[in-house]
């Protein structure tokens, strides 16, 4: 980025971004700087790229039009603490209106490719049209700017995330990577691909350690443009560390926000695994398909117990002193750490194991590589195979694909196996389509065609207004657990007021286990980039951003029966949760009405 | 006077503010002068009178308070709180 002003918020276009255009039909290659229109687009992310799908009328998310848009955040690659974060935007395959149109989205992943972009001098890539054969596309630092090159990857094709990562890593020894896995190569039977992003650990290692941008099919639209790959070639550009920076990168490492991802030896609760000690205690963790049993069987997966049985390391993205990535290795019978097994996440964790009947930690890792390796989104995938499973226990006599059941690890092995490899198209398409073909959406855990995190719709009615999956884009999914508060009050101003902001780090490049504050977040910006942006046009430019968002899925034909739970949740509420069931149907209707209240004439008003 | 860290939801009910200075001389004593400094966060802290909300965990000096003598652990001028969630997003 190039910046001509200290006030983006009074002068936006005195910042200019990096955009490069490229049309894989025809192989144009364009670079441009592109003055910003206002803060969202100054600080990126998806706060510019919703702007840019705005522009443009899809209808079909496989469609060579649909723009495919990979930018960074304004904090990406400089020394702020986990300002490691790239944004894919595009109409996305899953997440779609009743009407059939497919709803803007965004997914998010850290790794080190944004960095390298970063370093390339590119700040925005937007791919549109269609390759006639496999495709790799190069960005590298030239002697006038950034430049660019389409590569065939034929070599490529079937390889898995790692393979392919590490494949590219042999002819690109000081690049990260973004790739597709099997399943986005097979883009019309897979609608939940992921981009797998490289890790500097990985490419060290040799372990497959990639991370993903998961959410929403954007490996999907990037396979469906026969792009496998994405190349950022740069050297290393670590800017010598600003005063500010280091004391802000010292708090994000030691305060309360990032607790809960460090290890207890530093004062955190051990990662987003530690949630399996609560939430089972609490019957509040999803099993069986969303269905907590009252048994103690999910506590098996808790991590304490399985120390005995893996050695299990704290490791993190390039620089970031977090360490949230639990990575589990074999324990050699010395005790020593043997083959790296996979990286424990409570929400892959959760959803491919606990929610599928699985409670064993041999059976986790596996589970979890295997949606890793193929590239899909743990969440989706995880989500999709629970329903199949819940069918195929009310049907016993007519089960769907290989008749998996609940806890059957062998079938559904077998059939997360078919559904990565394109075979299992019916699944592979999301839960929502398939619970509409067999007729039974009610127990399809879903909002918006997208489908669910390990939290329960039970407990949190805001994911009806969530823009890019349910909690990572609206911060209501522990408020219940945490706060207790079931008025309708505390629910309009949870969803409008504070729910919403969780999307502010999905522009700034930042990871959200930062755990920062508006006016840290200000103090990063001044000190990495010269830029004076306050804590109040901060939330300000979030809350348009978000505002936006809504206003895309009205676009896209959402209309106000889109905005609804799993009906089991109205009409089957669940005995075991430790939790009040408060959320009804009578209270959903009146909710929806407030919020919408609340959100209209600031929509209208964009 | 020891200084608390709070994690954001909690932070949202304190005026925004996620580091604060309080005295007390255990756990439990700065917990009460920091609701009494911002009552909103009372009904989130205590599950009951005396009693923690279940969802919380509290660290003096990094060091889990359940593994200490929770409520009751002695607190110092120079130590450090943090209060976070038992479960996070991610």
């Amino acid at each position: 980025m190039r910046t001509n002003t200290q006030e983006p918020a009074a002068a936006p276009a005195d910042v200019l971004y990096q955009r490069c255009t490229i049309d894989l039909g025809s192989g144009s290659i364009a670079f441009e700087e592109v003055p910003c229109g206002n803060m969202e687009d100054v600080l990126g992310g998806f706060g510019r790229s919703f702007q840019y799908l705005a522009r443009h009328d899809i209808t079909d998310a496989l469609s060579p039009a649909n723009p495919l848009i990979v930018n960074t955040g304004l904090l990406t690659g400089t020394n702020v603490m986990t300002g490691l974060r790239t944004y894919f935007s595009a109409y996305s395959p899953l997440k779609a209106s009743n009407k059939g149109l497919p709803a803007a989205m965004w997914s998010a992943g850290s790794g080190k490719f944004g960095t390298k972009l970063r370093w390339c001098g590119v700040d925005e890539i937007v791919f549109v049209g269609r390759a006639a054969a496999p495709t790799v596309a190069v960005f590298r630092e030239g002697p006038d700017g950034p430049e660019a090159e389409l590569k065939p990857a034929a070599a490529l094709c079937g390889q898995d995330t790692h393979e392919k990562i590490m494949s590219l890593h042999g002819d690109y020894p000081d690049a990260h990577f973004a790739v597709i896995g099997p399943a986005g190569e097979q883009f019309e039977s897979v609608y939940y691909a992921a981009v797998a992003l490289s890790t500097e650990n990985q490419l060290k290692s040799g372990d497959d350690k990639c991370r993903f941008a998961g959410r929403g099919g954007m490996g999907t639209v990037m396979g469906s443009k026969n792009l496998l790959g994405i190349v950022a070639q740069s050297k290393d550009k670590v800017a010598k560390l600003e005063p500010g920076v280091r004391d802000l990168n010292r708090e994000i490492s030691s305060h309360a926000g990032s607790a809960a991802y460090r290890e207890k030896k530093t004062g955190g609760m051990g990662g987003t695994w530690s949630n399996y000690g609560f939430m089972s205690k609490r019957h509040v963790l999803p099993e069986n398909n969303f269905r907590p049993t009252g048994s103690d069987d999910p506590a098996k997966l808790r991590r304490e117990n399985l120390e005995e049985q893996f050695v299990i390391k704290a490791e993190s993205c390039f620089r970031c002193g977090i360490n949230c990535h639990k990575n589990v290795y074999e324990r050699k019978a010395d005790g020593k750490a043997g083959a790296f097994r996979a990286k424990f996440d409570y929400e892959p964790l959760n959803l491919l194991t606990t929610n599928l009947g699985i409670h064993d930690g041999e059976q986790a890792w596996q589970l979890i590589k295997l949606v890793d390796n193929l590239g899909m989104d743990s969440i989706s995938c995880g989500t999709t195979v629970g329903y199949v499973l819940d069918y195929n226990a009310r049907h016993p006599d007519k089960p769907l694909f290989n008749g998996a059941g609940f806890g059957q690890f062998d079938a559904i092995m077998e059939l997360i196996g078919q559904i990565g490899r394109g075979a299992c198209p019916d699944a592979g398409h999301g839960v929502k389509r398939l619970s509409e073909q067999v007729s039974e959406p009610g127990y399809a855990m879903h909002v918006k065609g997208l489908e669910l995190p390990a939290y329960l719709a039970d407990t949190n009615p805001g994911y009806a207004w969530a823009i890019a999956g349910g909690h990572m884009s609206m911060s209501t999914f522990l408020s219940l657990m945490m706060e207790k508060d079931t008025s309708m009050e505390y629910w309009v101003t949870n969803i409008t007021k504070r729910g919403l902001m969780q999307v502010r780090d999905d522009m700034l490049g930042l990871c959200k286990f930062a755990g920062t504050n508006n006016a840290q977040v200000a103090t990063a910006i001044e000190a990495a980039t010269g830029l004076h942006v306050s804590g109040d046009e901060l939330k300000a430019a979030t809350r348009r951003a978000f505002l936006r968002g809504l206003a895309l899925e009205r676009k896209q034909g959402y209309t106000d029966e889109d905005y609804t739970l799993p009906a089991q949740v109205f009409e089957s509420p669940n005995e075991h949760l430790g939790t009040p069931h408060f959320v009804t149907r009578e209270f959903f209707t009146e909710l929806k009405q407030k919020v919408w209240a609340v959100f209209e004439p600031e929509m209208q008003a964009l | 006077m020891a200084r608390v860290s709070l994690a954001t939801m909690l932070a949202e009910r304190a005026a925004g503010r996620n580091s604060l200075l309080l005295s007390g001389r255990t756990l439990g004593e700065v917990l009460d002068a920091l609701c009494r400094e911002h009552p909103a966060l009372a009904p989130v802290v205590w599950e009951a009178p005396g009693t923690l909300n279940e969802f919380l965990v509290c660290f003096v000096n990094q060091r889990d308070a359940r593994d200490l003598q929770g409520l009751a652990t002695p607190v110092g001028a120079a130590d450090e709180i943090m209060v976070v969630g038992a479960a996070e997003g991610g």
